[in-house]
């Protein structure tokens, strides 16, 4: 048991905890305090582990860049937790299994951006998926939450199941469920390499399900649209990150690129999730469903760092360049998408853009962070959702992808006028129809509100330090 | 001894079939059924893998897999009765309230 | 090939099975009683209908049933191995059952298990 366990330990610890503390008594507070010292016990000893030496054991691997996405996740659930308290008062539910579900998801998600096996992997994957089910049905006496729920459930029991498939066959190929393996018999199967091909594009299919990319996107707007808020907003972020993680890890191990075929399906998606995605962004009225729209957008662009393995190289750059590009993008998009849903969740009311009408004149704060995260979102400089596109098309250039890289332009413009959108009917004079007088502002929501600002901003215009200390990161 | 492809072709078959009941039936417990059914193709696929190359990954991750349907089933069960006492139906086409 | 011995015995299963259903057939009374409809319970009489209403408590027992008959599986697997896997293994086994059993301990007071009473259960 080396120091790298700790973090699973301490948030396993912290759900039975709080399991027992519900059975004997039932208190919103404490389960609230137990979920936050929790996360924050597991914060400190991810901290501890940043800069040490990683270890790789059969299921697990701790490198360089391991402890500090998971870093990453835990801010992103932390920064939901802190509003999670006041938005749960106002739910006529049980409060107190909210939490437990919400550590579970988070147990899972850190089992998944470590492993290093199809078991671990497929573990942490379930444990995920299954505790969001419990999230995303939680308003259960709510038909739209009930429908929601039952949609996830079997959609991603379909992908699972997809994936499990794919590798079976990937098992009956190779005789192996390590990630490690799987490059080192790349050309020796005991089947034709057409099956190969197969299992790939299973695996593929499933995490095309989790990251809600093209052929697979229509259930990402239903529930987001109904879902609980706070749940939308960890879909959106813990789910994706850590199947992105392990779609990535999986794909550079494994040397997939070499495939002519996959690589083809890659392109294809991702082209098809930039446009897609943006254009029924465009055609959009209710802001969650927007949200999911630009999700399903912005993962089309990710995929492009997947291809950069296949294509020729200039190489100005070096070679750990890619790895920077994917985790800062990562990091701008989440900080992003949760400022968003936390600003959301301060005004529990509002779901279409016309709700939005004159915000800027009766609560200029909510309406000036909402502003800029839009901004960022669309990646207008300035903004740390630039600099990550600026990474991302900076590699693109690099490997010579000029295919991918017009859709993304296009993808980018059609975007930009829905983000601008939003941002328009905000500054709109209000038009006497919209009544924010329920709107209460909380100390918790303002600090959030100048945090989310401060960063969003701050890495924005003096990116060096962040990107700094990614790239010290993915060397070591 | 029967060659591995023959496995391999019925256990797609099956995750065929259990894929077709997914998506054409409409009763939710159904649709539990046909994916008991997709997972069972998968559990047939390790388990022939690890007795064809001597390694018991497989076996363990049969285990895993029965697992997961398990809590899977549990899960959906707990949402088919939810569904029940609130609709008295268990058609999934009539979950149609979210529309874009 | 399939040989001549299997065709043989095919044939004689056929033939068989034939001959047995035609003869009882032909043999048997033709009387028309009510309890002749009746499913077959090894000569006990069947008394009410199946078609009657669960609780919906059986459910919830039944999951839970499934559930913790699926964790003796991970137990037996240790109980092959119980001497290699050493003291580790038994601190690791008693860590399971531990979780284990503050689960069971939740759902005993969340009403899982009440039988009978009126507004027991989940909800």
């Amino acid at each position: 048991m080396s120091l790298h366990y700790l973090p699973a330990i301490v948030l396993i610890i912290t759900v039975l905890l709080s399991l027992t503390s519900l059975s004997l008594k039932r208190h919103h507070g404490i389960a609230y305090l137990i979920c936050g010292g929790g996360l924050l016990l597991t914060m400190l000893s991810l901290f501890m582990q940043i800069g040490k030496t990683g270890t790789t054991s059969e299921l697990f691997v701790f490198d360089a860049i391991t402890p500090f996405l998971s870093l990453i996740l835990l801010i992103v659930v932390s920064m939901i937790w802190v509003q999670l308290y006041q938005w749960l008062e106002a739910l006529d539910e049980r409060k107190e299994e909210y939490y437990l579900l919400l550590l579970l998801a988070t147990l899972g998600s850190l089992i998944m951006v470590a492993s290093n096996h199809f078991t671990s992997f497929f573990l942490g994957l379930e444990l995920m998926s299954l505790s969001f089910v419990g999230l995303v049905a939680y308003s259960g006496r709510e038909f739209k939450g009930q429908e929601a729920g039952v949609k996830y459930l079997i959609l991603s029991a379909v992908a699972s199941a997809l994936m499990l498939m794919g590798m079976a066959i990937l098992y009956l190929q190779y005789g192996t469920l390590s990630f490690n393996d799987l490059s080192m018999q790349g050309a020796s199967g005991t089947l034709p390499s057409w099956v190969t091909v197969t299992g790939i594009i299973f695996i593929l299919g499933g995490m095309f399900f989790k990251l809600s990319l093209v052929p697979c996107h229509l259930w990402v707007a239903d529930l987001f649209e109904g879902a609980p808020l706070a749940t939308s907003a960890l879909l959106a972020t813990l789910s994706k990150l850590a199947a992105f993680v392990v779609l990535w890890r999986i794909f550079s191990l494994g040397e997939w690129h070499t495939h002519a075929v996959i690589v083809d399906i890659v392109a294809a998606v991702a082209i098809a999730s930039m446009l897609v995605g943006n254009f029924l962004g465009l055609l959009q009225n209710n802001l969650l469903r927007l949200l999911a729209y630009s999700s399903i957008a912005h993962f089309g662009y990710l995929l492009i760092i997947l291809l950069l393995a296949a294509s020729p190289t200039t190489a100005f750059l070096t070679s750990t360049f890619s790895t920077e590009a994917v985790v800062f993008y990562l990091v701008a998009y989440l900080f992003t998408l949760v400022g968003v849903f936390s600003v959301l969740m301060q005004m529990p009311q509002i779901k279409t853009q016309q709700d939005l009408t004159g915000l800027f004149w009766h609560k200029p704060t909510l309406a000036i962070t909402l502003a800029l995260l839009m901004l960022s979102l669309a990646g207008i400089p300035l903004t740390i959702g630039f600099m990550g596109k600026f990474y991302l098309v900076m590699t693109a250039v690099n490997h010579q992808m000029w295919w991918l890289l017009s859709a993304l332009v296009i993808g980018s413009v059609i975007g930009l006028f829905y983000y601008l959108r939003v941002i328009m009917m905000m500054i709109k004079a209000p038009d006497g129809e919209s009544d924010f007088s329920g709107l209460t502002m909380t100390t918790n929501g303002q600090l959030l509100n100048y945090l989310i600002i401060f960063l969003v901003i701050g890495f924005g215009t003096f990116p060096a330090a962040f990107s700094q200390l990614i790239e010290t990161l993915s060397r070591g | 001894m029967i060659s591995i492809h023959w496995l391999l072709f019925l256990s797609l078959a099956l995750f065929s079939i259990g894929v077709y009941g997914v998506v054409a039936r409409r009763n939710l417990l159904f649709i539990l059924l046909s994916l008991e059914i997709m997972l069972n193709a998968v559990v047939l696929l390790f388990i022939a893998g690890s007795s064809f190359h001597g390694n018991p990954d497989g076996q363990i991750m049969y285990l895993l897999i029965l697992t997961l349907a398990a809590s899977e089933v549990a899960v959906g069960l707990g949402l088919v009765i939810h569904m029940y006492r609130q609709h008295h139906t268990l058609d999934v086409d009539k979950l149609s309230q979210l529309r874009g | 090939m399939i040989s001549t011995s299997f065709l043989v015995y095919l044939i004689a299963v056929l033939l068989l099975t034939m001959t047995m259903l035609l003869v009882s057939h032909l043999l048997n009374p033709k009387t028309g009683k009510r309890v002749n409809k009746l499913p077959y319970e090894s000569g006990i009489v069947p008394s009410g209908t199946t078609d009657i209403r669960w609780n919906v408590n059986y459910f919830l027992v039944a999951i839970s049933f499934v559930i913790f008959d699926l964790e003796a599986v991970f137990l037996y697997i240790w109980s092959i191995v119980v001497m290699e896997a050493g003291w580790q293994g038994f601190i690791i086994t008693s860590f399971f059952i531990f979780a284990l059993l503050i689960g069971l301990f939740y759902e005993v007071r969340q009403g899982a298990f009440d039988w009978g009473k009126k507004q027991g259960g989940i909800e």
